[in-house]
């Protein structure tokens, strides 16, 4: 009579089956782990070459995308590997469709784990017989070749090496500072552009594009971007972010035609006139605090210094224009309408007196015939009714005899001592 | 290979030999007809019976005479008409006068009590005669008058049904219809089929079934080889799977997705019943059997699904408007329950 199946055996199998389900849930724990290191490395790789050479705007967007494409990754690299993950009750039917058992494995492991080993079967002795014929057929070695997934290995290594390479080679790629100098020193604007435009388009950013300092998700990615400039490149980032700002500083003085742009008697660039900076709390002047470079000469510099100090009442009280309130200058312009023409009292001529500030005109007031007459319509902006009583007034004629006065008044130096 | 092993694996090459010998003393007279014929074979080792559905004169009672005397049975054949009453296929009661004068009730056992009984054309009698066939079929007994009379094993019914003649026809109760572990169709012979088949039953010598078993040791034999059946092993993953297939068929199964199908909750208004499952596991084991296997597979299951669920689905008025066959619902089941086979 047929006996019951040995539960032995049955130990055997299943011992077989659990080295073969862990020889593969390593193998796959190893291709998730490779991916995610190849993912984290290749993300790494670019962001580190986009910091070093991108803009701040492009470094801040590749930073994000790279962030959210990594989260995205290792969701989809986890749900991968949960789902190709073999459980304790998958894993002979995974062996059966991997082998040529035909059912033959499952069909035992599971008559036996119902209970019916206990009993007597007809065609369980042949089953039994079938499987330890077909014992050497699924071999753990047949089953799952690879122990080692080579493919995500071999991504891994080459996401290694590339970032290893661009660790190695980026100190050396840094920009340099005599090719600045000699493209500032350049007429040739074509020559300039393509010298440093990629370093150009960082500087115009960190100085001209306020908004994006304001947000957050900005801001991160370019103290970010600035700690990896500065580890990479150390001292090298620190003297072509100098001659880099230099050079920028020397393009905004150009713009500017400012005749006076010399730093205040307490090293402050700043002039009394001009408006404060429009910096928030907590953060640094752009232009404060730095040695900028005055192209007059030395000779020149002193006069102009000691007018603005014995001009400006503010300066002359030891205050300085950074202590004032945004948006407020700390003084007028002396030579806000201009260079002043000889006095002529005598005269009843008029002069043209250059306003060159926002002035609200109330031409309704005046008596006919007095003033300039209006613009036409196609010199002046399109503005709204609302705002047409503060269009901007560039110049009036006022009779000669006034000019000292209106000087004296525009200046905030008090009428004593005029006739 | 064990002692045990040894005579199982005796068992089951038996058993192959058995009905391959039978498969081809039946195919000395029947040309074509190899997976009918092999379905037939199943269901009678299997333990079931057998509707068949096709068009006169392709071999229905051919094939059913060929069965019986390839196995060395014994035969009846009933001719199912609208008068034909109950008592003429179960037999009756009737008095019987002795050498002494005393009368006394007699059963005269019916067509019923035979090995293996064609009901031709069953659709032609009345719903009355029809489930006369119930308990004879299920319980392989007959009731009269309050007295059971037990068929002798093995009892195997064959009926045809003509689809084509539905005048004067009764349509099979859904309760019969379950009793039947198989229905298969004939088709029309091919055109080799068709030349062998002229050139063999015209000639001066027809072919002749030779019996397989001693008749005198047949029943026995067939008894044996059933019970082998029954022997064969079948796993939970292929219950559950099966049981999954009977669910979708009812349209309270999911599929992949976990949710109802569609398509069987338009089309099917009644699903399979368990004993399409039955039917669908013993279908299985022969199979596995005439594979060499003591234990079942998908595949096993799979390759009897037609047969055995088919006429056991109660269609829609949806269906039949959109022209969907319960084959065609079969296969899409068996589609849909690819994700059970985990």
């Amino acid at each position: 009579m047929p006996t019951p199946t040995s539960t032995r055996w049955i130990d055997t199998l299943a011992q077989r089956v659990d080295r073969i389900r862990r020889a593969y849930n390593l193998c796959e724990l190893q291709r998730s782990t490779y991916m995610l290191v190849a993912a984290a490395l290749a993300g790494a790789t670019l962001l580190l070459v986009t910091a070093l050479f991108g803009s701040t705007r492009l470094f801040a967007a590749i930073a994000w995308s790279t962030l959210t494409a990594f989260v995205v990754t290792t969701v989809l690299l986890v749900r991968e590997t949960n789902r190709r993950w073999l459980r304790p009750e998958r894993a002979v039917a995974w062996i059966e469709n991997r082998t040529a058992l035909g059912g033959r494995l499952r069909s035992l492991i599971e008559l036996h784990a119902r209970g019916e080993h206990t009993g007597v079967h007809f065609f369980l002795p042949l089953l039994r017989n079938e499987n330890e014929r077909a014992l050497p057929s699924w071999e753990p070695r047949d089953v799952v070749p690879r122990r080692i997934p080579w493919v995500a290995l071999g991504i891994a290594l080459v996401t290694t090496f590339t970032l290893f390479a661009v660790l190695t080679l980026t100190p050396v790629l840094h920009p340099r500072v005599p090719e600045l100098a000699a493209t500032a020193a350049s007429s040739d604007a074509e020559t300039h552009a393509s010298a440093r435009a990629d370093l150009n388009a960082d500087i115009d950013e960190d100085m001209d594009d306020d908004n994006a300092r304001r947000s957050q998700l900005a801001t991160i990615p370019a103290e970010i971007q600035e700690r990896i400039r500065q580890s990479v490149w150390g001292r090298a980032w620190e003297r072509v972010r100098e001659a880099m700002l230099e050079e920028q500083r020397s393009r905004q003085r150009a713009a500017s035609r400012a005749p006076h742009d010399e730093p205040g008697p307490d090293g402050d660039t700043e002039r009394p006139w001009q408006l404060a900076d429009r910096t928030r709390p907590g953060t640094q002047p752009r232009s404060r605090g730095r040695n900028e470079a005055d192209p007059a000469p030395a000779q020149e510099r002193a006069p102009r210094r000691a007018l603005e100090q014995r001009n400006s009442p503010m300066d002359r009280e030891g205050r300085s224009g950074a202590g004032t309130g945004a948006g407020a200058g700390s003084s007028t312009n002396p030579e806000l309408y201009g260079a002043a023409a000889p006095p002529d009292l005598a005269s009843h001529a008029r002069f043209e007196l250059g306003l060159v500030t926002r002035m609200r005109l109330q031409h309704r007031r005046g008596q006919p015939g007095e003033g300039n007459p209006p613009r036409s319509p196609d010199q002046r902006p399109l503005l709204t009714v609302s705002n047409r009583g503060e269009e901007l007034a560039h110049e009036m004629a006022i009779p000669r005899a006034y000019e000292p006065i209106v000087r004296q008044v525009f200046a905030h130096r008090g009428v004593e001592g005029l006739e | 290979m064990t002692t045990d092993a040894g005579i199982a694996a005796a068992a089951i090459r038996d058993f192959r030999e058995t009905f391959a010998a039978v498969r081809r003393e039946v195919g000395k007279v029947v040309v074509g007809h190899e997976r009918v014929l092999e379905l037939i074979l199943t269901a009678f080792f299997a333990g079931g019976h057998v509707l068949i559905e096709g068009v006169p004169g392709l071999g229905k009672t051919l094939i059913v005479r060929s069965l019986a005397q390839a196995l060395g049975l014994s035969f009846n054949r009933v001719q199912f008409t609208v008068d034909l009453m109950p008592a003429d296929i179960t037999g009756t009661r009737i008095i019987d006068e002795r050498a002494n004068g005393k009368r006394e009730y007699v059963f005269v056992p019916g067509p019923l009590f035979a090995h293996v009984v064609l009901a031709d054309e069953i659709n032609r009698a009345t719903p009355k005669t029809q489930s006369a066939l119930l308990e004879a079929m299920a319980e392989q007994q007959v009731t009269l008058a309050g007295t059971t009379h037990t068929l002798t094993p093995p009892f195997f019914v064959l009926a045809t049904l003509n689809p084509i003649e539905m005048e004067g026809t009764y349509q099979l109760p859904e309760a019969e219809l379950d009793r039947f572990l198989f229905k298969v169709r004939l088709a029309s012979p091919s055109q080799e089929e068709l030349e062998r088949i002229l050139a063999t039953t015209t000639t001066a010598e027809t072919p002749i079934t030779e019996p397989v078993f001693d008749p005198e040791t047949a029943p026995a034999r067939v008894e044996n080889l059933k019970r082998i059946v029954r022997q064969v092993l079948v796993a939970p993953h292929i219950e559950r799977y099966v049981a999954g297939l009977i669910r979708l068929t009812a349209g309270t199964g999911t599929d992949a997705a976990g949710e109802l199908d569609p398509e069987v909750a338009r089309h099917v208004t009644y699903g399979a019943s368990p004993r399409g499952g039955q039917a669908l596991l013993l279908g299985a084991k022969v199979a596995a059997l005439l594979d060499e296997r003591p234990h079942v597979t998908y595949e096993d299951v799979d390759q009897f699904a037609t047969a055995a669920l088919g006429h056991r689905l109660v269609m829609s008025f949806a269906a039949g408007a959109a022209g969907v066959s319960a084959d065609r619902i079969v296969d899409h089941v068996l589609n849909a329950a690819r994700h059970l086979r985990t």
